[in-house]
Order: C-alpha cells, then sequence, then structure tokens
C-alpha cells in the first residue's frame, strides 16, 4: 500500500466510523476531530497505526494511543474505535495478500481508439483511478461494472467527436480535390 | 464564439480548481457545483474541441500506480479562452436579466 493509500485509507476508515449507525453524535464528532488532528501524519508514523491502536483504562479515564501520542477521550470513543481499528486492520491485511485487480482491458482499448496520444493516456488513467475507489469501496467485481457502465457512456460522445474530425477532414480534402 | 453549456462549466471548473484541474478533478466539481456527472467521455470531448480553438492548454502530471502508470492531463485557460468565458457568462446574465427569470419561474 502506498504512502498515499494508507492516508486516504486512515481518512475513509474514520469517515466510515463515523457514519456508523450506532456511532452516536458526540462521538462521530470527536472522531472527525481525530481525523483531522491526523492529516499531518507522515507515512511511516500511518503505516503501522492502525495496528497500534488500543484503548486503555487508566486512573484517569480512557485513552487512545495514536503515533502522535496518547488522545484522552471518552469511554465509549476508545472501546469502539479499537474494536473497529481491529477489524479493519484485519481486512487491510486480507487486502494486501491479494493479487492487483487489473480494470477490463477491452474496454480500455476501446476508448483510447477514439482519443489521441496522451488525452487517451490521461482518459484511460482517469478511470483507472475511478477503478481503484470502486475496487476498494464495492469489490473488484461490482467494480468492473461500473467501469463498464462509465467506459459505455464515454464511447458516445468521443465516437460524436471523432465522427466531427473525420467529416471536417473530409470535407477539406474534397474541396482540396475539387480544385486540382 | 458560442460555447455549450458543458464547454462553459468545464472551463469554469479549470478556473475554479486551477492549477489541479484534470479529467476526475473536474467531473467531480462539476457533479458537486451543477448537481450533474458528465461522462469522462464527454468532458474529453468538450476539451478537445476547446483545446482545438485555442481556447484551453494541456500539461502533462504525474504517472501514479493507481492510474496503471498513465499520466494525468492538466488543463488551464488560455488569455482567448478566458475572454470567450467572460462573454458567454456576459450574454447568460444580460438574457437572464432581459428574461425577467426571477420573477419568472419563482
Amino acid at each position: 500500500m502506498s504512502s498515499d493509500k494508507r492516508k486516504e485509507f486512515l481518512i475513509q476508515f474514520l469517515d466510515k466510523y463515523a457514519s456508523r449507525p450506532d456511532a452516536d453524535y458526540e462521538i462521530a464528532k470527536r472522531l472527525f476531530d481525530l481525523r483531522w488532528a491526523h492529516e499531518d501524519l507522515t507515512p511511516g508514523q500511518l503505516s503501522d497505526w492502525l495496528r497500534k491502536i488500543r484503548a486503555q483504562q487508566r486512573d484517569d479515564g480512557f485513552t487512545v494511543v495514536t503515533p502522535k501520542g496518547i488522545a484522552r477521550v471518552p469511554r465509549e470513543v476508545a472501546v469502539h474505535l479499537a474494536e473497529f481499528a481491529t477489524v479493519e486492520s484485519e481486512a487491510v491485511t486480507q487486502s494486501q495478500k491479494a493479487p492487483p485487480v487489473e480494470p477490463p482491458r477491452l474496454a480500455e482499448f476501446g476508448l483510447s481508439l477514439f482519443l489521441k496520444g496522451d488525452k487517451a493516456d490521461a482518459l484511460t488513467g482517469d478511470l483507472n483511478e475511478r477503478f481503484e475507489q470502486d475496487c476498494q469501496r464495492y469489490g473488484a467485481k461490482r467494480a468492473r461494472r461500473i467501469y463498464w457502465g462509465r467506459a459505455l457512456r464515454s464511447l458516445w460522445p468521443l465516437l460524436r467527436r471523432a465522427a466531427a474530425r473525420a467529416i471536417k477532414w473530409g470535407v477539406i480534402i474534397d474541396n482540396v480535390w475539387r480544385h486540382f | 464564439m458560442e460555447l455549450t453549456t458543458l464547454e462553459q462549466h468545464a472551463m469554469l471548473a479549470i478556473v475554479a480548481l486551477h492549477p489541479n484541474a484534470y479529467g476526475i478533478s473536474i467531473q467531480d466539481h462539476i457533479k458537486q457545483k451543477a448537481g450533474y456527472e458528465p461522462s469522462v467521455g464527454s468532458i474529453y470531448a468538450a476539451l478537445d474541441r476547446l483545446e482545438q480553438k485555442g481556447f484551453v492548454r494541456t500539461k502533462q502530471g504525474e504517472a501514479t500506480r493507481e492510474r496503471g502508470g498513465r499520466r494525468k492531463l492538466y488543463f488551464s485557460l488560455t488569455a482567448p479562452g478566458k475572454k470567450v468565458l467572460a462573454a458567454s457568462l456576459n450574454a447568460t446574465r444580460s438574457l437572464g436579466r432581459a428574461a425577467g427569470w426571477q420573477e419568472a419561474l419563482g
């Protein structure tokens, strides 16, 4: 997992937790505060955080151990966060073991036919970026279906653009032909 | 010089996102601000037209693993592009004023 990915994952993780139906408003609010407090962490600090996160009860209240130090939070936040971190970090380990998922190459190829050079590259790159996000959100199978949907939606405007170019050049060539 | 609605929206997104305007960020911006989601293909087709007319210019960006090693293409407006966008927005505004759309549509 790249450093950007780790950072993105941390943010998604805290957002996901905060939007749980059983996470009440106060807990959600504190988690959002934690999220922003951890945005400037270095990738190295982030890499082990999910595995190390734990809640401890001390004499003076509950604490959550983070790479930035110990954050004092209400008991509910500490316990929920630690439980959730365990489940999520297992999911991350599993996804790291899995082979990388490739977007549908045929759809990619189809799109690249209608644009030239760097634009074709950028368009398929954009769709791949979406595909990565969808894989994490919905899983590989659904992400592939979404990719095909996006590719097909993109095909018609590109086809029209290519046809307009061809017609324009056809008219120019026709005019030149008539003069010679 | 006429601009289509999507061309106008894409150009406004480029101005708002400068210097980070590329396919996905433009699509997200339009979705967020205008409430509809154009396909990436239609955005590139519109930007291709605008580039051909000399209203936008492109600059290659970084390639990342998430993008399958493909480079981003950043868009920015040229001076004629800014001028044509301003003219188009002014035309829309004065047409709206002339029609008294706020009173007519409630």
